[in-house]
């Protein structure tokens, strides 16, 4: 499986040296920027300000770090090496788990980015800056979606997975759009409902407010968003199995 | 230079490494007060707590021996070695939970409030913080499992790396126990002297468990998620039917009592993989899973 994985950073080693290339000049430029706001800001909102830049940056790294995951599907989209892959050793199982442990490696790697940006923050700020069950909950986030993608994309070819997860963005945000429009937003917009969470976990958004706010649930809203990272690890799991059932299908919409 | 020879002088290097960086760094974090909060504080804690991995890299570094496969998973045909590394930290916890209850009078009532649902949201809670845990035990699980045990496994055989294994582990742990009472508190006779003994008797324990999952997955991330495991969901389990008061007063001298409880299901545990490594693994490491096999 090794083999499968070098063979992969070997196909993409531009784009990856290029993307995090990227994300280190973006990282020295918003360090930069919020270092030159610590010192124009009052005292109490700096701990805003680095909160802030930190969940930026992190998002910006996790996006690109998606789009990267996303282009492994298009690495090796030929029928021949489909078939010569398929009948290597180690099977299909290896070549399929190359590319779901690839993608774990690359979502690990954006945690890592974050957190080394964490460190700049801190030391820049003379505080604290540790987002990492933020950080978590993004890999968590990205996990989910490759899930659904790789399944998809290896069964149907990369250009449906896209297509895929296209049509899953509009239709979510087609659908939340009716729904905020006509729907009953109550939970959503009133007194302790999720925007007021919301605004207390970007108020106290490190560690140990995030353990704050997981301490005021109630046992069984706690016990139902613990679920959810255990629930992504077996759905990649599953997708896992599923795609390796359906690699050697999947060469049949390849165009060569 | 005579290959036991080249493996004494790493294990020494690996050694001095790591306790200068723990000895140096770690006094910073334990003895700083409370909620402090300094901007180099993130380095500091990490130099401390990844002074095992930063050894293990640059020993490596240093005897031109590589780093190829060392966080290689290896999950197909090892279902029975990761499936320990989940259960045996739950039954750890529910033991401890019972042992920690009986043995500070608390009784088997949940006192939190709101009762049974609040103890298991917050468990379920803890299960999640397993994986944030498991990140930092990486940097631990490198340096003991990943190369020390193998080394001392090279120089004194199988029982002489568990026992001088989990010796160094627990010397390791020196100052968090000196100035934070790690696991025992400081309000105990002997203190910190005791504290360091029974320290390391767990670590034994706890060594020749992580050892044997390390052996018959063949990967250093069956105990990463193991240690991961007992760092969080143990822990969170073993306090289920504590009040909040009784966890606050753990920082006195009840902690004392815990930490027994802790280093008794330790060995209780310790035992029986330590026979079962005797059994499976003395002669010869096997070549699917021995320890020459981790850096292929």
């Amino acid at each position: 499986m090794s083999g499968f994985i070098l063979k992969d950073l070997y196909i993409m080693r531009k784009r990856i040296i290029m993307n995090i290339g990227y994300l280190l000049g973006m990282m020295i430029l918003t360090d930069i920027i919020a270092g030159t706001l610590k010192n124009m800001a009052p005292i109490e909102d700096r701990n805003v300000i680095a909160a802030g830049v930190a969940i930026m940056m992190s998002v910006l790294v996790f996006m690109v770090l998606y789009s990267l995951e996303c282009d492994l599907l298009f690495t090796d989209e030929r029928r021949k090496w489909n078939a010569y892959s398929a009948a290597s050793e180690g099977g299909v199982r290896a070549v399929v788990g190359a590319k779901y442990t690839l993608c774990f490696i690359i979502s690990f790697l954006g945690y890592l980015i974050c957190r080394f940006n964490d460190i700049v923050l801190s030391l820049i700020f003379g505080r604290t800056v540790q987002l990492s069950m933020f950080y978590l909950g993004l890999v968590f986030s990205i996990t989910m979606l490759m899930a659904v993608q790789l399944s998809f994309g290896l069964r149907f070819g990369a250009k449906y997975g896209t297509n895929l997860r296209i049509a899953l963005f509009i239709g979510i945000f087609v659908l939340g759009s009716i729904y905020a429009m006509f729907g009953d937003v109550d939970w959503l917009m009133g007194e302790g409902g999720v925007r007021d969470n919301m605004r207390y976990l970007l108020e106290h958004l490190d560690d140990a407010g995030v353990k704050d706010y997981i301490a005021k649930l109630s046992g069984g809203a706690a016990a139902v968003l613990s679920l959810i990272p255990h629930a992504i690890v077996g759905m990649y799991w599953l997708s896992f199995r599923s795609s390796c059932r359906a690699y050697t299908k999947g060469a049949e919409n390849y165009d060569k | 230079m005579t290959s036991k020879k080249k493996d004494l002088l790493s294990i020494a290097v690996y050694i001095f490494i790591c306790f200068t960086l723990m000895f140096v760094f770690g006094p910073l974090i334990y003895t700083a007060e409370e909620g402090a909060d300094f901007g180099a504080y993130q380095i500091v804690y990490l130099m401390a707590a990844f002074s095992p991995c930063i050894a293990c890299l640059l020993t490596r570094l240093l005897f031109r021996e590589g780093f190829k496969g060392l966080l290689y998973p290896k999950f197909s045909g090892n279902f029975k070695a990761y499936f320990l590394a989940v259960i045996i930290p739950l039954v750890f916890g529910i033991l401890n939970c019972v042992l920690i209850t009986v043995s500070t009078g608390a009784g088997f009532t949940f006192k939190l409030e709101g009762g049974i649902f609040t103890a298991l949201g917050n468990n379920m809670l803890m299960s999640v913080y397993a994986y944030y845990a498991m990140i930092v035990i990486i940097g631990e699980e490198l340096g003991w499992r990943a190369f020390l045990y193998d080394k001392l496994e090279k120089c004194f055989g199988l029982n002489g790396s568990v026992v001088i294994g989990g010796i160094i582990w627990g010397l390791w742990h020196i100052p968090p126990i000196v100035h934070m009472g790690l696991n025992f508190g400081k309000d105990y006779p002997g203190f910190p002297y005791v504290g360091i003994a029974l320290m390391c008797v767990m670590c034994i324990g706890f060594g020749a468990f992580l050892q044997l999952i390390r052996k018959m997955s063949g990967s250093v991330i069956a105990p990463i998620i193991a240690h991961g495991l007992i760092d969080s969901v143990s822990n969170s389990l073993a306090t289920m039917f504590l009040s909040e008061e009784m966890i606050m007063d753990m920082a006195g001298g009840k902690k004392f009592i815990v930490g027994i409880c802790i280093t008794v299901l330790a060995v209780i545990i310790g035992i029986p993989c330590w026979v079962i490594l005797n059994k499976k693994y003395k002669k010869g490491l096997s070549a699917n899973t021995g320890a020459e096999n981790i850096w292929i």
